[in-house]
């Protein structure tokens, strides 16, 4: 089998493909210290795309409450039961990923849901970890808490579910790195789903075929960003392109925030399939759990996050997360404001790191009445 | 029982107990808490002549697949001419009683990834037939219960035959440029055709959704496939052979050559009809013998042939590459 590079396990690794990676890299950061799981993106992905007959429990995107969430039930904790405890040192991974587990030539090791996994896409939440009696109080991380993890495709380097398809119905875009299911290709037999250790392929009752979120292509083609987003009220999330073609570019916000600066850290990075959605750990969360779904550097993203009012460039750059719907290929900080340019070079985002303050006075004297806060 | 026996009711059961097995043609043994079937082979139908019965063993379902051992002498299948045909939904006509079973053992795919790691289907009992115009195959497997839909994680039973459309194509699939040519036959496609297409209220009768866009109603019907709905069903509007709404045959012909190269053949005049009784699928596979057609001249032409079989068990997770299935063996037709 080929070796392949895989920068999120500090290591190579087997994969059944060899190819160049892709021209740029599709990718996303969701800031979970953000999240308040309105669940606007949900819709609006499933609005768009998987409204069909056939798609009635298919999300692309959903935001489940950590700890006790999760769509299909328990995705994440079936993989890592089947898995030995990731081991790293440092940034390097020393145990096996979910597709070298079971050997060469063998397909990744993975679970298969079951229909009523997916009958309950909002299990546990806002269940927190702990009952908090009278008395407690928190600072710090917090001895009971919950985080709102979004989530959809994570469009990986080294998809587990293009490993598993005998049919090669399963392929990675050249221009974009997006994974896409050729939907005139696949014939049902549902290996991507048992191999997504994300468990981000659905299949379609009706059409009998596996799909998964297409990375919103149409939009990205145009150099729009992705349905969700682009709804997403809490402006939690970027929405680009990691360099590929040479070392991470300080002026591209995704390479600065997730290779550079390492503040968003990639999911179960111990799955081995580089998944290329990265969050922003939630600060309050113990470690133990965040290194378990996020892998090493928690503590210096947190510390990061904590300093983000003195550290300008990085704070800059995560004032652009919702700013436009444009894909921001370059950011600058000029002065007191943070500016994004499109792929065409043009001017998308010019956000202030300090919003104006307007103040009315009580009394209006033009109109001579009295202003109030209500209607 | 030791303390106050009851007597009659004792004595019903035992009656029951040796009705049950007087009139049993399937022997049933329990391992654990799954039966194993044993299929005895049928004194109705004579074996082919000269040709020793493959041996039939017991394998548990579940149980690791036996290791690859030297297989007896290969049986044939032999496609004895008949005057007419029965009638494709006459599955069980008296036509085929005079047909010869030959008995063909499978073995759990293991030869490319995904494999079948547990062997739950032991052999094929399988017929062949030809009349003037057309050539059928009845096949037929244990299956305890039948699997006829598919939802995530759940596949339908099936059965497959090969034919090669070249002389010196592998069994597996083909190779480049040695085609291979599938009869393909699925319980789920069946079940379109008996009760119609299967669509959600039928998997889940409680199922209720709002909307769905540009529709007439919540069953699938032709608004869902002939306006703008359609662009809401992907697969569909790919073009993709796996639905099809106004279905007329559960059998699709494929080429390949080699793995994962399976493609559709679109219009193929393959047909059949299987049907699930009594712990069996018997499935008729059907085909018209037109000269002009490359696959039937191609069996016509030549006395001997070759033929493979494949079977899936739909509740044991069978699908693509995880099935059971044989290599080649000789196919005579008689003339």
């Amino acid at each position: 089998m080929p070796t392949r590079n895989n920068w999120h396990i500090g290591r190579t690794m087997e994969y059944p493909y060899d190819g160049p990676p892709p021209k740029r890299q599709v990718a996303y950061i969701f800031d979970t210290n953000k999240c308040i799981a309105c669940q606007t993106c949900t819709v609006a992905c499933k609005t768009a795309w998987t409204s069909g007959k056939g798609e009635e429990t298919i999300f692309w995107n959903n935001v489940e409450t950590r700890p006790y969430g999760g769509y299909p039930a328990a995705w994440d904790l079936r993989t890592l039961e089947q898995m030995p405890p990731a081991q790293w040192q440092g940034r390097k991974l020393v145990s096996l990923t979910v597709i070298e587990a079971d050997g060469p030539g063998k397909p990744p090791r993975g679970h298969m849901p079951q229909p009523q996994d997916y009958a309950h896409p909002n299990l546990g939440e806002d269940d927190i970890a702990g009952a908090v009696n009278l008395g407690h109080h928190f600072s710090g991380t917090h001895p009971m808490w919950m985080f709102y993890l979004a989530r959809i495709c994570n469009h990986c380097d080294h998809p587990a579910c293009l490993a598993a398809c005998p049919r090669k119905a399963i392929y990675k875009r050249q221009e974009d790195g997006i994974v896409l299911v050729d939907q005139e290709r696949c014939r049902g037999y549902q290996e991507c789903i048992r191999a997504c250790p994300y468990k981000k392929v659905f299949f379609n009752t009706i059409t009998r075929a596996s799909q998964k979120c297409i990375g919103c292509f149409p939009r990205v083609e145009q150099g729009e960003v992705a349905l969700c987003v682009e709804s997403c009220i809490g402006k939690i999330r970027l929405h680009g392109f990691l360099t590929t073609d040479g070392p991470p570019r300080e002026d591209n916000p995704l390479d600065y925030i997730v290779r550079i600066r390492r503040l968003a850290l990639p999911i179960y990075p111990q799955f081995g399939t580089g998944p290329n959605v990265f969050y922003v750990p939630p600060v309050h969360v113990p470690d133990a759990f965040l290194e378990q779904i996020f892998g090493p550097g928690i503590e210096e993203a947190r510390r990061m996050y904590h300093n983000l009012a003195d550290d300008k460039q990085l704070l800059g750059a995560l004032l652009l997360f919702g700013a436009t719907n444009r894909i921001i290929t370059r950011f600058e900080v000029q002065g007191e404001e943070a500016v994004g340019w499109d792929v065409d070079g043009k001017e998308v985002a010019r956000v202030p790191f300090t919003e104006p303050l307007y103040l009315r006075p009580h009394h209006d004297t033009r109109h001579g009445v009295y202003r109030h806060n209500t209607a | 029982m030791s303390k106050s026996p009851n007597t009659p009711l004792f004595v019903a059961m035992v009656v029951c107990v040796l009705l049950v097995a007087g009139v049993m043609t399937v022997a049933v043994f329990l391992a654990g808490q799954k039966p194993i079937v044993v299929v005895l082979p049928q004194t109705s139908a004579p074996v082919v002549q000269g040709l020793p019965a493959a041996p039939i063993t017991p394998v548990a379902p579940g149980s690791p697949a036996a290791p690859a051992t030297p297989a007896p002498a290969p049986p044939q299948v032999v496609v004895a001419r008949v005057a007419a045909l029965p009638a494709l939904d006459d599955v069980f006509s008296s036509v085929w009683e005079a047909v010869p079973v030959v008995p063909v053992p499978l073995q759990p795919q293991q030869t490319a990834a995904p494999m079948l790691e547990h062997a739950t289907i032991e052999s094929i009992s399988v017929q062949a037939a030809r009349d003037d115009r057309r050539i059928a195959w009845r096949l037929s497997w244990p299956a305890a219960r039948p699997s006829r839909s598919v939802d995530t994680g759940q596949f339908a039973d099936a059965v497959a035959i090969q034919l090669p459309m070249v002389d010196g194509a592998p069994f597996t699939m083909g190779a480049k440029d040695m085609p291979v040519r599938l009869l393909h036959w699925r319980a789920l496609w069946q079940r379109d055709i008996d009760k119609g297409f299967q669509d959600v209220q039928d998997l889940y009768p409680n199922a209720w959704a709002d909307l769905y866009w540009f529709t007439n109603g919540s069953r699938i019907d032709k608004s869902y496939v002939t306006g703008p709905a359609r662009q809401f069903m992907p697969a569909l509007a790919a073009g993709n052979p796996m639905i099809q709404l106004d279905r007329r045959s559960p059998v699709e012909e494929l080429v390949a050559e080699g793995f994962g190269t399976a493609t559709h053949v679109p219009d193929s005049p393959s047909n059949g009809r299987g049907v699930w009784k009594d712990g069996r699928w018997t499935v008729v596979l059907d085909r018209p013998l037109d000269t002009a057609d490359p696959l039937a001249a191609r069996l016509l032409s030549s006395g001997t042939n070759l033929i493979s079989f494949a079977v899936w068990d739909g509740a044991a997770g069978n699908r693509g590459g995880q099935k059971h299935y044989c290599t080649w063996i000789p196919l005579r037709i008689e003339p």
